[in-house]
């Protein structure tokens, strides 16, 4: 693994973080996180953080224990780092030779009610039944 | 639990009987669907999942006249690249003892190496069929994309994936092959095989490699284990013996290849994960708080912390204002990679790479540092997001015995090209 770890040290070499101005600003509920002036900053200093990875994991509907947080948020520093290496690649014109498939709208058969329904933990009345919406 | 932890759940489901895998086994990845036969993804969420219905490649499996003797351990729905993510325990390397089969589609090679099945089927999302087919010895194919149906693979990063074969030989990995791809209705990124590739694959087996000349990245040698290297131009050495010429070729773009597959892979993930709820299927939940709640908390007992950093990473590089960084820049580096495949093609007529850069590592020792893990798919990624087929061999041992596998690159529906280089190999 030593080649690797090396190469690895090399693309993180140029680290970078980013400010988040994290804007509260009336979304319509939805949060938006904004990229800002990225300067260069200190290798033992993590581009995220525990903050961050909290928000972004409510915005995905996982909780993390703290111990998770706390992982999660050096990895994720050293990741996003990693992936910063894409800033090098340059705009590239590609023409994808795709077609769209289509298909006549016909009605097929599918699974019944019963079938769909029997992997869900609870179902009423032919329904899935899920926790209240708010 | 066998000897090796290759299996998730060993349940037979006989085929017709007929046709040109009668009598042969065939063990098949677990994020899969079988129906009535549980198919777990390697997740605690999936644990008591049973589909109602058969993915297409079961189906034609079945049609096939094959047996499948059970469901495959995997990495957490495929995210992974040493079997080690599995809820259900990782698997042990038949052919390395003590060192991780590679994944994500670990148990499909370790069944095979082990002679526990005759041969099985795979996914590839970014390397998932070559690299454990490489750190176990054995033989397997990432098909073009769209040349082998999805319908009934449960989704990881549907842009990239491709169900394949692993095989003890290319010539019996060809006759999966055949078996299994196809257009289908029910998905429709699949091409005619007839019209593309055309059937009888395992013919092109023939291991005739005289005049085959073979395109070499340097860039997936750079940074490559000295001896994983030394191997990888043994094989070269061989092929030329039996008339093959090679000729080093530069390929900028695949510097950029790993950063841009997970980028992308993570953000299909955050997207396609997004549907275990506990509502439809998933651990039984007690209702407590609303919705969103309810969601977060099944999420966090049912995922992995691989999966649940995946999910993450992918929802952090869609938000607004880092989609444009992350995303869109992958997506650029996908057609650049893209481009730079097509013209070294347009010289060569397949590309050789060692297929993993290391040789397989040692169990336990790479969950605590996921970049590592991550980079270690360098070779293996391009393919899938250059949509091509590429094939990994046996290549030969390092001194100290392990495995090294040789991974052939092909145009699109190349398969005849790959399988016909390979099989002057194994």
């Amino acid at each position: 693994m030593d080649l690797v770890r090396q190469e690895r040290k090399s693309k993180i070499g140029v680290c970078v973080s980013i400010l988040h101005d994290r804007s509260k600003a009336d979304t319509g509920g939805i949060e938006i996180l904004t990229a800002g002036p990225a300067f260069a900053t200190d290798m033992s200093e993590s581009a995220v953080d525990p903050e961050e990875v909290r928000h972004v994991a409510d915005l995905a509907r996982v909780d993390l224990d703290e111990e998770e947080v706390e992982r999660f948020t050096d990895q994720f520093g050293e990741i996003l780092a990693a992936f910063e290496a894409l800033e090098e690649v340059p705009e590239v014109e590609s023409e994808a030779d795709l077609v769209n498939v289509m298909r006549p709208d016909e009605t097929h058969d599918c699974l019944s009610q019963e079938e769909a329904l029997q992997n869900a933990p609870e179902s009423e009345e032919g329904y899935f039944k899920g926790p209240k919406v708010s | 639990m066998s000897a090796y932890n290759a299996f998730v759940t060993r349940e037979a489901i006989e085929g017709s009987g007929e046709g040109p895998l009668a009598g042969k086994t065939v063990a098949v990845k677990d994020n899969i669907s079988t129906a009535g036969v549980r198919t777990t993804c390697g997740s605690a969420m999936l644990e008591d999942y049973v589909p109602p219905y058969d993915a297409t490649v079961v189906q034609r499996l079945k049609q096939a006249g094959a047996t499948i003797p059970g469901k495959t351990n995997m990495d957490e729905f495929g995210m992974g690249t040493t079997t080690e993510t599995s809820a259900f325990g990782p698997t042990e390397n038949p052919a390395a003892e003590g060192h991780v089969p590679g994944g994500s589609s670990g148990g499909s090679a370790a069944a095979v190496a082990a002679g526990e099945a005759d041969l099985a089927l795979g996914t590839d999302t970014g390397g998932s069929i070559r690299c454990p087919a490489a750190f176990c010895g054995v033989v397997g194919i990432k098909p073009t994309y769209g040349l082998v149906s999805r319908y009934g693979l449960i989704a990881y990063a549907n842009s990239l994936e491709q169900i394949g074969p692993i095989a003890p030989s290319v010539e019996a990995a060809a006759e999966l092959l055949d078996v299994i791809a196809g257009q289908d209705d029910h998905d429709a990124t699949t091409r005619d095989f007839d019209e593309h590739v055309g059937t009888g694959l395992a013919e092109a087996a023939d291991g005739d490699v005289d005049g085959l000349d073979i395109g070499v990245p340097t860039e997936l040698l750079d940074g490559a284990d000295e001896a994983v290297v030394e191997t990888f131009w043994d094989a070269i050495a061989d092929l030329e013996a039996q008339g093959a010429s090679y000729h080093e070729v530069s390929m900028e773009s695949l510097e950029h290849a790993v950063e841009a597959y997970y980028v992308i892979a993570m953000s299909e993930a955050s997207s396609n994960l997004a549907r275990f709820d506990g509502v439809r299927y998933g651990p039984t939940p007690e209702y407590e708080g609303n919705w969103n709640e309810e969601f977060a908390k099944v999420r966090e007992e049912g995922f992995g912390e691989e999966v649940k950093r995946r999910i993450l990473l992918g929802t952090y590089a869609l938000s607004a204002g880092y989609h444009d960084k992350y995303y869109k820049q992958a997506q650029d580096a996908r057609a650049w990679i893209k481009q730079d495949f097509d013209d070294a093609l347009a010289e060569a007529d397949v590309l050789a790479s060692p297929t993993m850069p290391v040789p397989p590592m040692k169990r336990g020792e790479s969950l605590d540092d996921p970049l590592t893990m991550y980079l270690a798919d360098a070779n293996t990624t391009p393919v899938n997001l250059a949509n091509l087929p590429a094939i990994s061999v046996p290549a030969g041992e390092t001194d100290d015995g392990l495995p090294v596998g040789l991974q052939i690159v092909g145009p699109a529906f190349g398969e005849r090209e790959i399988i016909r280089a390979g099989s002057a190999l194994a």
